[in-house]
């Protein structure tokens, strides 16, 4: 195939057009099924943390913990429900720059940010969270092999969300140096 | 940038997008799912788009750059069918031409895949130097690397 060939064959390429009222429905997020899913997760998320928020005290005994481990549970559980927010606000903002590196690059920063404040958003809460269930526990060996043991999957979910958001930075990584070589 | 003048020209430059859209994914579903963020992201970059410039090379911009960093399944949907197709799925009206260099273009990383999709609409070098950020030079260096990789890729073939 020579040159002539090939964008003879690209031009050739015939995909059934949308039509107008499809493309309106597009703009208008009726018919984003990425955006749906990520509403829906946003949603079951928030609605799960502000149900938990009424509800810890009573079933947790929180009168009978330190004030502080109140006061921290509801504070990490309230950033992260914000964080929840700003990533979808995030995501849904416009991709800036004058050039497609420009795009990229701007684009890793803002996921360079959001990858840093979600894993520490979460181990702050999952911090908060033992904090707020041990505070009043009298430990003995047994005790502390249970603990030892919690933290171990606390980390180990930690260490996957971390390797979760360091393979999608590599990707755009990646992406921007074949640009660029 | 009006909601109607926006949809007129959309209409009007769709076929570009659905090229794209069929270079960086290989199912229908994602395909889909690539178009509708594509147009989003237009129409939110729509107050960048000053008319200085022509809107193809400005939706080139954007829609490049959605199909680069929007995420993607790690595996293809399987969808298991009563009966075996007696032959691979293909594009509707495709020609087997078409098909051919599709497979080829494929292959390439995504940054080759953005440059080479300039250079098949015929946008000139000194443009496709201001869409994706990199020298008139590199261009030209790096397109003459793509287009023998492919000629590669369609021997083999």
């Amino acid at each position: 195939m020579d040159q002539k060939d090939l964008i003879s064959a690209w031009q050739a390429v015939d995909a059934a057009p949308k039509k107008n009222t499809e493309l309106n429905s597009i703009i208008q997020q009726r018919r984003q099924r990425v955006f749906k899913r990520m509403r829906k997760q946003l949603l079951i998320e928030t609605l799960t943390f502000i149900v938990f928020l009424f509800v810890y005290y009573d079933f947790f005994d929180g009168d009978r913990k330190p004030i502080y481990t109140n006061m921290l549970i509801i504070v990490s559980m309230l950033l992260v429900i914000a964080l929840n927010i700003t990533g979808y606000m995030l995501a849904k903002r416009s991709m800036r720059g004058d050039n497609i590196k420009q795009s990229l690059n701007e684009y890793l920063s803002k996921v360079k940010l959001y990858a840093v404040l979600s894993v520490a958003g979460r181990a702050l809460m999952a911090g908060c969270l033992l904090l707020f269930f041990t505070s009043v526990i009298t430990f003995n060996a047994n005790k502390y092999w249970i603990l030892a043991g919690i933290i171990a999957i606390l980390v180990v979910q930690l260490i996957a969300l971390s390797g979760m958001w360091l393979k999608r930075i590599g990707q755009l990584k990646g992406s921007i140096e074949e640009l660029n070589r | 940038m009006e909601e109607k003048q926006f949809l007129q020209l959309i209409e009007q430059h769709q076929g570009i997008i659905h090229k794209i859209c069929r270079l960086y994914r290989d199912t229908r579903e994602d395909r889909e799912d690539l178009f509708q963020e594509i147009v989003f992201e237009l129409w939110k970059s729509a107050p960048t788009f000053s008319g200085k410039a022509n809107f193809s090379t400005w939706m080139y911009r954007v829609a490049l750059s959605t199909a680069i960093v929007s995420f993607r399944k790690k595996k293809p949907n399987i969808v298991y069918t009563p009966l075996l197709p007696d032959t691979p799925e293909v594009m509707q009206n495709s020609k087997p031409q078409t098909e051919q260099l599709f497979e080829a273009l494929k292959k390439l990383n995504d940054g080759d895949k953005a440059l080479i999709t300039l250079y098949l609409e015929e946008v000139s070098y000194k443009e496709i130097a201001e869409i994706t950020g990199i020298t008139e030079n590199n261009v030209g260096v790096r397109l003459n690397r793509i287009k023998n990789k492919i000629q590669q890729l369609l021997k083999i073939k």
